[in-house]
């Protein structure tokens, strides 16, 4: 049986859904478009608020939950959270306008840094699975992956940016670098618990991802196939675009819901 | 400073009757799926049958006796984000459950899953090597308990020095968290990194 916490797979998609899309507003120079930036902001924030309280779900005692700031030092949960939090605030400050555009490299920059303050919190020499570079690949891909498809998804969608081929080109070949990245994941991690693990441990956990792990990259790859081609093809129904976006974070959901089923562990 | 303990077990004298855990679990009333203390059966080999009939085996069985080893390098203490898991000046590794979240970070860190969450009281937990007894000059629960003597404890340094830290499969390699737990081998134990399965008790375990 498959043993998953669905709060931290929704924190962690999440927040690398919310780091990839700041990323892509910068990149894409998605200042460009007043109103579309703005909505854009507005959803980063929602969906940061959604995982931060999403994750909560996963403490046994929500009331100790502001001693998580004190460690910041020694445990890369702690950074985790100071960093989740900080982003949300820089997030916070450009809805309410505050800073001004300025402000939209600094965000895009310390999302990144979180997904990879996320990604250390699984480098535990214990799991081999998620102890592998596989762990930082799979959350930074996941983030493009997302982050650009989302993009292409409000771009699509907007009338503003109705002539903005550059940006529609740029969200459509990051969301794939990111499918890409986020496919390698599972590889680099079989490698891992291949060497460290029982045998009987590897052959179980096989066992129990065989049954998602195709669907997860069908999702993926088709998700990808299905985006490109309706903004390739000009089309003007959004439809295409939408449901490449939904199958691509299908894909990542599942994606993540195998990673946490891989939590097994050297030892008793 | 003050003198700090480890724990010792003889794996040639064990037996495997888990009296420790049944020991450990009534002394400190731990709910049901939660044990501090518990005895990881390992089996293994296989008979063998020859061109003239016969047979022969190395079949082999043993037992080791783990709770939590109170680490030198406790990697639970370096996850926890709270700080509730900590060691203390005498060497215990212990939670602080006015600090902690419940997060389970210590036990995904930990190789011998000492830190288990107990969903009644909120918080994790984990042994505390009896620390009330050994204030009055009792031994631990588990100790007093075994009827083949096979567990002890006693100065770290000591130990540590006489027979070295664990260093046996199912258990990680005493590198990954310098254990506080000194083991005289079975004489057919199984090197820590050894990738064969053979623990016999595994649901009983997780």
């Amino acid at each position: 049986m498959m043993h998953y916490e669905f709060a931290l797979v929704l924190f962690t998609v999440l927040i690398q859904f919310c780091a990839g899309l700041a990323l892509l507003v910068w990149l894409a120079g998605v200042h460009n478009y007043p109103a579309l930036e703005k909505r854009l902001w507005r959803v980063i924030l929602a969906c940061g608020v959604v995982a931060l309280g999403g994750s909560t779900m996963h403490l046994a005692n929500i009331m100790h939950a502001p001693f998580t700031l004190t460690q910041v030092g020694t445990a890369w949960l702690s950074r985790e959270i100071a960093s989740v939090s900080f982003f949300g605030l820089l997030v916070l400050l450009r809805v309410l306008n505050v800073g001004g555009n300025k402000l939209n490299p600094v965000i895009a920059l310390v999302g990144l840094g979180t997904v990879y303050v996320v990604s250390q919190v699984y480098r535990v020499p214990a799991v081999p699975f998620w102890n592998t570079i596989g762990t930082e690949l799979g959350f930074f891909g996941t983030a493009l992956a997302l982050g650009g498809a989302g993009l292409a998804v409000f771009l699509h969608d907007s009338k503003e940016a109705e002539d903005a081929p550059r940006a529609l080109s740029l969200a459509a070949g990051v969301c794939v670098a990111g499918i890409m990245l986020s496919l390698v994941q599972p590889l680099l991690a079989l490698q891992g618990g291949a060497a460290a693990l029982p045998e009987g441990s590897l052959v179980q956990t096989l066992n129990i991802a065989h049954g998602l792990g195709l669907p997860r990259l069908l999702a993926a790859v088709l998700g990808g196939f299905i985006l490109c081609y309706g903004l390739v093809r000009g089309c003007k129904c959004n439809a295409m675009v939408l449901i490449g976006f939904a199958l691509i974070a299908v894909g990542e959901v599942a994606g993540r819901m195998l990673f946490y089923a891989a939590n097994i562990r050297i030892g008793i | 400073m003050k003198k700090s303990y480890a724990f010792y077990m003889d794996a040639s004298r064990c037996m495997g009757c888990k009296a420790c855990v049944i020991a450990c679990k009534d002394g400190h009333d731990l709910p049901l799926g939660l044990n501090w203390r518990r005895v990881p059966e390992c089996t293994g080999g296989a008979w063998a049958e020859h061109a003239d009939g016969t047979y022969t085996q190395n079949v082999f069985s043993y037992y080791l006796s783990v709770a939590c080893n109170h680490c030198e390098s406790p990697v639970c203490v370096k996850a926890c984000p709270t700080g509730a898991m900590h060691k203390t000046e005498d060497g215990i590794v212990q939670v602080d459950a006015t600090r902690c979240v419940g997060c389970n970070n210590c036990a995904w860190n930990c190789p011998y899953s000492a830190p288990q969450l107990d969903k009644s009281k909120k918080h994790m937990t984990k042994c505390n090597f009896c620390r009330e007894r050994l204030e009055v000059g009792q031994k631990p629960l588990c100790v007093a308990a075994c009827p083949a003597r096979a567990l002890d404890f006693g100065p770290r340094e000591e130990l540590i020095a006489k027979y070295g830290r664990a260093n046996i499969a199912p258990l990680p390699p005493a590198s990954m968290t310098e254990p506080n737990l000194a083991v005289v081998a079975h004489k057919d134990a199984q090197p820590a990194n050894t990738r064969k399965p053979f623990l016999a008790n595994k649901e009983e375990l997780s």
